[in-house]
């Protein structure tokens, strides 16, 4: 009776370890083919650079996951990570929300078969993207990771420096109008950047300087580029031209 | 991980604590209850992301059947194009029987989990690190190579708050145990 007992107790465990070790994360939406996004959101004191990195305490807020238009839709997991398999190929959008209050979207274009990695930082009530790559699986690039695309010369995830006028958006984020460069504006994500303002006053503070990036102003950027399909760039200086 | 995190959970534990009370105390082969120490592979999930690396262990009794028990992991593995490092500390109580060669056992722990996340492209660096409380509940089971060495098998399942969410997640490890005190 014992030896009975044991032996339908080790097939229940061998059952659950290979459901829950080999186990992935079941698709939250219709259906298994298509687009796999893997996601991590990271909290509200990251650091940034080498050389300055902290514990920080991490948003206690519940952060959702939903695809706009469709069922698919997951809470973000205490690491900070989530996923979605099976998104139909094509252009869709990325909703996110914490204690369900919509706090920022990310438009992404994937064919059949891409898998998207994408990175956030929320902070209290904004989104920041801080990387996203498509890799396509009979993508043939020229740096072998899927995410190769050029934006003013720089290649995604390298250094890149750019120059132009702020069209919207402030210090933390802006959209810039690059100079010599006809399509669409770069999204610059500066949160964690260093600013200079040239050519201002020596008592001019650092906040003051960051409400100095406003529509209209002229900036050069130092970063790195972190998306092609939105043109995306993680800010490390911006300096804000008088 | 949120997949059959209550099946592996009742499993572990039903399976720990069946064969410990149907365990004849201190059978023929195997012999009273001593501090060990434990030190093999571990596998961890965090959340989506899969991670591998060490986890050490020790425990000491306080009874013929009860131990004391000091867990320490840690982990690493990449996921969405991050980086991910965990490491655990946690104690609790054991509860242990010997059958033959085979020491079954069951534990609940308790602790902290230091999770980080880092982000490199290009000469960008963003480093996010938070640490979480949690259980760890689960148990498996000790093959006796003789008075000193054992081989070890265990699963846990971790349950940590954090962001506002509570993750269940795996961790299964393999190595060797060295008993003290014979």
């Amino acid at each position: 009776m014992k030896r009975r007992m044991l032996v339908s107790w080790a097939a229940i465990v061998v059952a659950a370890v290979v459901t829950v070790g080999c186990g992935s994360e079941s698709p939250t939406g219709p259906s298994a083919n298509g687009i796999v996004v893997q996601g991590v959101v990271l909290g509200e004191g990251t650091s940034f650079s080498a050389a300055d990195t902290q514990t920080s305490a991490s948003s206690a807020k519940k952060v959702t996951v939903k695809v706009e238009g469709t069922s698919f839709s997951v809470d973000v997991s205490a690491s900070g990570t989530f996923q979605f398999t099976g998104i139909p190929s094509g252009t869709f959008t990325l909703i996110f929300l914490a204690d369900g209050v919509e706090i920022g979207r990310v438009v992404v274009t994937a064919e059949e078969g891409s898998e998207v990695k994408i990175v956030v930082q929320v902070t209290d009530a904004t989104l920041v993207l801080v990387e996203l790559k498509v890799e396509n699986p009979d993508a043939s690039d020229d740096d072998g990771d899927g995410s190769s695309c050029v934006v003013n010369g720089g290649k995604a995830g390298e250094r890149i420096e750019l120059e132009g006028n702020v069209t919207s958006g402030s210090s933390s984020q802006f959209n810039l109008s690059v100079t010599g460069r006809s399509s669409t504006d770069v999204v610059v994500n500066a949160g964690s950047a260093s600013f200079k303002c040239n050519g201002s006053p020596k008592t001019m503070t650092d906040a003051e300087c960051k409400a100095s990036v406003k529509p209209g102003a002229k900036v050069h950027v130092r970063g790195t580029l972190m998306s092609c399909t939105t043109a995306q760039v993680t800010a490390s200086e911006v300096k804000v031209q008088k | 991980m949120r997949g059959g995190p209550a099946l592996a959970l009742a499993a572990s534990l039903g399976f720990a604590a069946s064969l410990a009370s149907a365990a004849p105390r201190g059978g023929a082969a195997g012999g009273s209850n001593a501090p060990s120490l434990f030190a093999g592979y571990s596998y961890a999930e965090a959340g989506d992301a899969n991670l591998q690396g060490l986890g050490l262990s020790g425990s000491y009794p306080l009874g013929d059947a009860l131990n004391l028990v000091v867990d320490l992991s840690a982990h690493g593995g990449s996921f969405a194009g991050t980086d991910f490092g965990q490491i655990g500390l946690l104690a609790g109580a054991r509860w242990t029987r010997w059958y033959g060669r085979f020491q079954p056992f069951a534990e609940g722990l308790f602790g902290s989990v230091r999770t980080s996340v880092t982000v490199t492209s290009g000469d960008v660096r963003l480093e996010d690190a938070d640490a979480d409380w949690g259980l760890a509940l689960g148990g498996g089971v000790d093959y006796r190579l003789n008075a000193r060495w054992s081989l070890r098998g265990l699963v846990h399942l971790r349950l940590l708050q954090g962001e506002g969410a509570w993750d269940s997640d795996p961790r299964l490890a393999l190595g060797a145990v060295f008993r003290l005190g014979r």
